[in-house]
């Protein structure tokens, strides 16, 4: 099986390590798995990754499930035709940081081809309550129950 | 007739609009773009709505040797200026009242609904929402944030806005437009502070309101929850009771609180708009069917 996994960078902040940290682990699975990671920044890496890692630029040729973990890679997802799954690992309930127009949020989140997943219970209430019922929760991008989720 | 406007307050900017909807031709004057010489030289209107905050000194000399007809929107008359009718705000202060009643033929203008502008909208199920608040203060103090907070943890409730309120049940902004959209889309809409019920009364959207009001049932801060609770019952009693909420207060709204209702409360006051009631009058009628 293969998967993307869409980041804005791997540099300094607790997302990125966590991704790196889940993906790495990946390999410990029974069955096999080919995660590559595309990133729209590159940063300098804080932990090692053992995985394949693209620029953005390439995702438009990726043939499997894709997840993205932002508003601005979800767009990407979006528009990437040859994906077979999209979903949107909801790291951060953005849309409470700053103003935006809500029919622009209502483009990804109550988008039809995006599947969401949350973080935990309380941001999926939350989700809920503003966008639309998330498929999941699944804590800190755990990889288990990622890959279970997006082989399904 | 030639009919002038200059920039307007919102407050009153309904009025002209339902001027232009009517009688068509009014000219916009916009004092930081045009010169008033420059403006009135050329256009030399027979009736001018003004601003009390953009007359000036130009704007008088401008104006000081046309036989034009003046309506003053204001809480005060500039010195120089002799309008034939001043429109002030039901707030102005007891004593100045008295003194421009004194000297000017005054009326006071209601709140009212611009007809063209405010009614519309249409259900959008990415908007729906049990509950939903339409929040365009560009400030919140603490009483309403805990309200706020209180809220939206005990109901599915959006809250839009053009400011950040870092609240989760905060979804973002929409245009005018869209707004009207957005209260179409609520089932019921909280309205914090007074500002919405006209409009929501005249767009038919069941509203609870902090403030005491004839036309919607109020809510206090300390005990919402049951009254939003019993007004989302599902029964077709409760529904029963809200459309006939919702209607009474519509129809009320649109028999006497609209911008043609104003309009023609100044054409009442000034004898030279006489030949502008009668196209009124049928527009007031056909609003209400």
């Amino acid at each position: 099986m293969k998967a993307g996994v869409i980041v804005e960078s791997l540099g300094m902040s607790q997302r990125a390590m966590q991704i790196t940290r889940s993906i790495n682990k990946v390999p410990s699975l029974e069955e096999y798995w080919d995660i590559v990671l595309f990133y729209t920044q590159y940063d300098r890496i804080l932990l090692s990754p053992h995985f394949a890692m693209m620029d953005v630029a390439e995702i438009y040729g990726f043939d499997g499930p894709i997840i993205s973990t932002n508003l601005e890679t979800s767009k990407i997802a979006l528009g990437c035709k040859s994906a077979t799954k999209k979903f949107f690992y909801v790291w951060d309930l953005e849309w409470t940081h700053k103003v935006f127009d809500i029919d622009e949020l209502n483009k990804i989140y109550m988008n039809p081809e995006i599947k969401l997943i949350a973080r935990s219970e309380e941001h999926a209430s939350i989700i809920e309550n503003c966008w639309k019922k998330p498929i999941a929760v699944i804590e800190n991008f755990n990889h288990e129950k990622l890959t279970e989720l997006i082989s399904k | 007739m030639k009919i002038v406007t200059t920039f307007l307050n919102p407050r009153y900017s309904g009025i002209v609009n339902a001027v232009n909807s009517l009688f068509g031709g009014v000219t916009l004057f916009d004092s930081s773009t045009t010169p008033a010489s420059d403006f009135f030289y050329k256009n030399k209107p027979d009736l001018m709505f003004v601003d009390e905050k953009i007359v000036n000194e130009h704007f008088l000399n401008a104006i000081e040797k046309l036989d034009t007809k003046i309506i003053l929107f204001g809480n005060s008359v500039p010195e120089g200026l002799k309008p034939d009718l001043v429109c002030g705000e039901p707030s102005i202060s007891p004593l100045m009242k008295k003194h421009l009643e004194r000297e000017f033929n005054c009326i006071y203008i209601l709140d009212y609904i611009d007809v063209d502008a405010d009614l519309g909208g249409s259900r959008d199920e990415k908007l729906s929402s049990p509950t939903g608040i339409l929040f365009l203060d560009n400030e919140i103090n603490i009483p309403t944030l805990e309200f706020l907070v209180a809220l939206s943890t005990k109901n599915k409730l959006k809250i839009v806005s053009d400011y950040n309120l870092s609240l989760p049940s905060f979804v973002g902004s929409l245009s005018y437009e869209r707004r009207l959209d957005f209260l179409k889309s609520i089932d019921i809409c909280i309205d914090l502070d007074g500002s919405q019920i006209i409009k929501n009364a005249a767009n038919g959207v069941f509203t609870l309101s902090l403030m005491d009001n004839k036309l919607f049932p109020t809510i206090n801060p300390e005990n919402f929850q049951e009254q939003i609770d019993f007004y989302l019952q599902p029964s077709q009693s409760i529904k029963q009771k809200r459309d006939f909420i919702t209607d009474t207060a519509k129809s009320s709204i649109l028999s006497s609180t609209t911008n043609y209702h104003r309009l023609l409360d100044i054409i009442n006051s000034l004898d030279f708009l006489s030949q502008f009631k009668e196209k009124t009058e049928t527009k007031i009628q056909d609003i209400q069917k």
